[in-house]
């Protein structure tokens, strides 16, 4: 930095800065880094339900099963289309709404983001397992909708492939528009006041303020929340489970991870599983690098 | 704030290291089970009965779901700890003998003792017995609502015509419901055709003729009787047997208690025969005990034995069946005065009379995930008969081939 | 002119709440299926009747719930660990954050990358190895144990977070400070610390609601009832078949009160008002 003139402040510069990450550091690492070796040696061994405890390494043979497994393609193209239409809907509605309620003439702002978070705040269990019933094809709050309402046909929701996944995916756009309202609600604080004044006087429409003013000011917010958001919902089990009961209808809903899921622990394929969840990080890992570089978010905005 | 904050951190590293020290000085025993309802009470009950009479050592009992109480058994055993007992069902003894996380039951229990179970109390495989069991269950029974129904159908034509004429009534929606996502309600209907899901050697047997014609009697229910719904699963039969929009309901023990809260004078009956076989509808029975942790220490076993030896006893599994209607599998209680006692329990041991054990094997775990799909597509709709039975054959093979990669 | 920029004022008023109450509906309809599931009597968790009050509607599933079962004990439970969890969250990511947004030095692109790729492996295959680490270092059936990993795991996110928010604050503030003679700490402690209040926020409700609601490392970890977090004693409610609705419904509506309040509280703070134009200005 450009303050520090001479040696010794250097030094405690770095002094400083240790003691800012160091805790972070170690804890996360404590955490995370045996049971991520443990994984990678597991990927390449043979332990399954007959070898749970005399496993060998035995190679890239579970690698090669995995890419051999006939729903493997099919698999990791729903689990993309099942990230992206769920992170592309929880950012445009979390930032719609944040926008609207940073409006100053919104009254009531504290009952209506309580109202907004409820989604957020209940446990997902119980949610997801209650929207599982608004999809029910007799008695589901939807259907019904549907067809009294709209005058359309009752929809197949949950034994149907396409529309079994698409119940999973609405449920998940419900659970998860809060969190990035949130955020964005708090990155709306940093923005301030006279850009929009400076942008009236410019007498620019209300949709080029947002372009020009808002989206660049909120993007260093904004940006982890996506990045981490993608990552969780790509890896997001328990909405496609429980919505989905395990798979249904003949296992086509399921995305990536639950695959791991019941190769662990209804099959016992700890090798498989190991291998498959290396996989994962792998394409979650390169697809977060190219994303970082094009948005530049490891940089700071000023 | 930092100073609140800091002293809020303080306050609860405090606690944190107040709440570890919280170890009893006695040897602990520890049970994971999956008792729910009425059978959790009395299990408690028990429990704290016997930690009033010793104070040598002390139960401590946990409830855990049966797939989740299985898999961190597993992981908890290969990491040499876990509970000293593990209560469950009868299907998990293959996969946690196979996995080494349990040991012989006779390592603990004297062969005496062991002689007055019949051949349900004792779960064997591999030549070696690995479950002493307190009750047999878990089965699946025709359930009518007593308001429709007065006398329940002895056969499959009894029924169909019966319930075709209860359902010209305009509160009645369906004739029966069942759940549409497990197959373990469609084996009923493969055993009253003659067919199983494993032949004498082990290997999966479910592209038969009596997989076809299984198949046809569930569509023709479906599609041409239109007795049962298009599509429905767990929860929902319950609702529309609760609200009384359905007649009868194909479910097990597990849901009666939930009929009598709702209000409804329920009757429960075998699942009918098919006249044309001669064979009745039979479900899959399990029976349901306890298996001892690999890792408890030699010294640790007379502890263990004498908790085994107080909730297996003859004793424990009269007042089971007295009080919750279970099945003993003690042979001088199955044959005693008490299965007389109680209407319920008759019931259910009339079904229990025609009925298939749940096979010991680790291979079953991959023929109900194998046959889970293709059953939901079949009742759907989705698939013929013949197609039906051909993927459960395919899904079941591929599955139970990739647990040896 | 005028009149026209009225109405449009007016529209976009009009449009707003619009939105806004469709969203709250959607929003709230669930969750109120939630409560007729906790009212109803008999364990059922559909039912064909869309009223919001059930037929023979009772509160015996709240009146169960708080003196029949260990509710409250998990609640203690749950805030304790949760509380925790938040003061070292927040105080981990706010000092990290700033590390990582003033500072330059080598490694850093690497070290923000790195916290993210925490997050990337499916976390059930985390668990057969967590399981074997904690019996060796005795944290078993601990809330240490539990802290330490909810912390890690909550860290990632709040520590991108606070960087992204300071990456906002100009240098200025801090220069302005340095020439009045302030330390580097005093500096971060003193002025741009409290700036970022809704950072701070959004780090507090998210570290707390990754311990609130976290289930499966407390399966693993926690073993005596009397240690159970609030998701692992709504559990016990679940059968594989059979499954206690009416309370589990309650339960999970009590569950979500805290979290609520949590959140009316902090996000007076969301919007302090505190903005950077003021305080430059």
């Amino acid at each position: 930095m450009k303050f520090l003139s001479n040696h010794s402040e250097k030094r405690k510069a770095q002094l400083f800065l240790l003691f800012l990450l160091a805790p972070t550091v170690v804890l996360v690492l404590a955490v995370v880094a045996y049971p991520f070796m443990f994984n990678v040696v597991l990927s390449l061994s043979n332990m399954n339900i007959y070898h749970i405890r005399d496993w060998d390494v035995v190679g890239i043979q579970q690698y090669v099963a995995v890419f051999q497994e006939p729903k493997f393609w099919e698999i990791l193209f729903k689990t993309v289309v099942w990230t992206g239409v769920n992170i592309v809907f929880h950012v445009v509605i979390g930032v719609f709404l944040a926008v609207l309620l940073h409006q100053k003439f919104v009254v009531g702002k504290p009952a209506w983001r309580v109202l907004l978070i409820l989604p957020w705040a209940l446990p997902q269990y119980i949610t997801a397992l209650t929207w599982r019933g608004m999809f029910n094809y007799d008695y589901g709050a939807i259907n019904l909708l549907i067809t009294k309402y709209m005058n359309l046909s009752p929809v197949e929701w949950l034994t149907s492939p396409f529309e079994a996944f698409a119940a999973a995916i609405l449920t998940n756009i419900w659970l998860g528009f809060p969190f990035m309202m949130v955020i964005a609600l708090g990155g709306l604080q940093s923005i301030p006041a006279e850009l929009y004044e400076a942008a009236d006087v410019d007498g620019a429409s209300p949709w080029k303020k947002f372009w020009n003013v808002t989206a660049p000011l909120l993007k260093p917010v904004m940006l982890p929340a996506i990045i981490l958001g993608i990552v969780w919902t790509f890896n997001n089990i328990n909405v496609v489970w429980l919505v989905s009961n395990m798979g249904e209808p003949n296992d086509q809903t399921h995305i990536l991870v639950s695959f791991v899921y019941k190769a662990a622990f209804n099959a016992y394929r700890f090798g498989w599983a190991a291998a498959l969840s290396m996989v994962i990080f792998v394409i979650l890992f390169t697809f977060s690098q190219v994303f970082l570089n094009r948005t530049k978010a490891t940089e700071a905005a000023y | 704030m930092s100073r609140l904050a800091s002293r809020l951190v303080l306050c609860g590293l405090t606690l944190l290291v107040a709440g570890c020290a919280s170890a009893p000085d006695v040897p602990r025993i520890r049970i994971w089970h999956q008792k729910i309802g009425p059978e959790r009470l009395f299990f408690e009950r028990v429990i704290a009965e016997y930690n009033d009479a010793h104070d040598d050592h002390v139960v401590e009992v946990l409830y855990r779901e049966n797939e989740e109480a299985r898999n961190l058994f597993v992981i908890a055993s290969v990491g040499g700890k876990g509970p000293e007992l593990l209560f469950g069902p009868s299907d998990n003894v293959s996969v946690l003998a196979l996995t080494e996380s349990i040991m012989p039951i006779d390592r603990v229990l004297s062969d005496e003792y062991l002689a007055q179970f019949n051949d349900e109390g004792l779960i064997g495989w591999n030549d070696r017995p690995w479950m002493v069991a307190d009750q047999v269950g878990n089965h699946l029974m025709f359930v009518y609502n007593k308001r429709f129904i007065a006398e329940p159908p002895e056969t499959l034509s009894e029924m169909i015509a019966l319930l075709t004429e209860l359902k010209q009534r305009p509160d009645i929606t369906y004739g029966l419901t069942w759940n549409y996502t497990e197959p373990f309600f469609f084996l009923p209907f493969l055993t009253c055709h003659g067919g199983w899901v494993m032949d004498e050697e082990g290997r999966p047997s479910l592209n038969t003729d009596a997989t076809v014609n299984a198949i046809q009697l569930i569509l023709d229910l479906r599609d041409k009787h239109q007795l049962i719904p298009g599509t429905t699963d767990y929860d929902t039969a319950e609702a529309t047997f609760k609200e009384e929009r359905v007649p009868a309901i194909i479910n097990g023990p597990w849901s009666w208690t939930g009929y009598e809260q709702s209000g409804i004078d329920y009757g429960l009956a075998r699942i009918p025969m098919n006249a044309d076989t001669g064979l009745w509808c039979a479900p899959v029975v399990s029976s349901k005990g306890y298996s001892v942790n690999v890792n408890v220490p030699d010294e640790k076993l007379p502890l263990v034995r004498s908790v085994l030896e107080y909730l297996t006893s003859p004793d424990m599994q009269a007042a089971m069946a007295r009080e919750l209607s279970t099945i003993p599998v003690i042979t001088e209680i199955r044959e005693s005065e008490v299965m007389n006692e109680n209407p319920l329990l008759q019931r259910s041991l009339s079904q229990i009379e025609v009925s298939r054990p749940m096979p010991i094997d680790p291979k079953m775990r991959q023929i109900w995930d194998g046959m889970r799909g293709p059953y939901q597509l079949i009742m759907n709709g989705a698939v013929t008969p013949q197609e039906g039975a051909e993927l459960m054959q395919r899904e079941v093979e591929k599955r139970i081939a990739d647990t040896f990669l | 002119m005028g009149k026209d920029a009225n109405a449009k004022r007016l529209g976009g008023i009009v449009g707003t709440y619009a939105v806004l109450i469709i969203f709250a509906a959607i929003s709230i309809y669930p969750v109120s299926r939630i409560v007729t599931i906790s009212l109803r009597p008999g364990d059922q968790l559909l039912s064909t009747s869309l009223a919001i009050i059930p037929d023979g509607a009772s509160l015996r599933n709240y009146v169960h719930l708080l003196t029949e079962t260990q509710f409250l004990r998990w609640m203690l439970n749950s805030l304790l660990v949760s509380i925790v969890v938040t003061v070292t969250g927040v105080a981990f990511a706010s000092t990290a954050g700033y590390g990582l947004s003033r500072y330059k030095f080598a490694g850093k692109g690497a070290m923000l990358s790195g916290l993210l790729v925490t997050q990337m492996f499916p976390a059930t295959m985390l668990l057969l190895p967590l399981y074997v680490v904690l019996i060796k270092l005795h944290l078993l059936n601990s809330y240490l144990g539990i802290v330490i990993i909810y912390t890690a795991t909550a860290l990632p996110f709040c520590v991108w977070q606070m960087k992204g928010y300071y990456d906002t604050i100009p240098f200025a503030l801090e220069e302005a400070a340095r020439i009045d003679g302030a330390t580097p700490w005093q500096t971060f402690r003193k002025v741009i610390f409290p700036l970022a209040a809704p950072a701070l926020v959004i780090t507090a409700l998210f570290s707390f609601m990754t311990a609130w609601n976290e289930y499966v490392v407390a399966n693993v970890v926690l073993q005596d009832t009397e240690l159970y977090t609030l998701p692992l004693g709504l559990k016990m409610f679940q059968g594989s078949m059979q499954t206690q609705w009416g309370l589990y419904a309650a339960g999970s509506l009590l569950v979500s009160v805290p979290v609520v309040a949590l959140f009316l509280v902090l996000s007076r703070y969301l919007i302090s008002g505190l903005t950077l134009g003021a305080v430059k200005g």
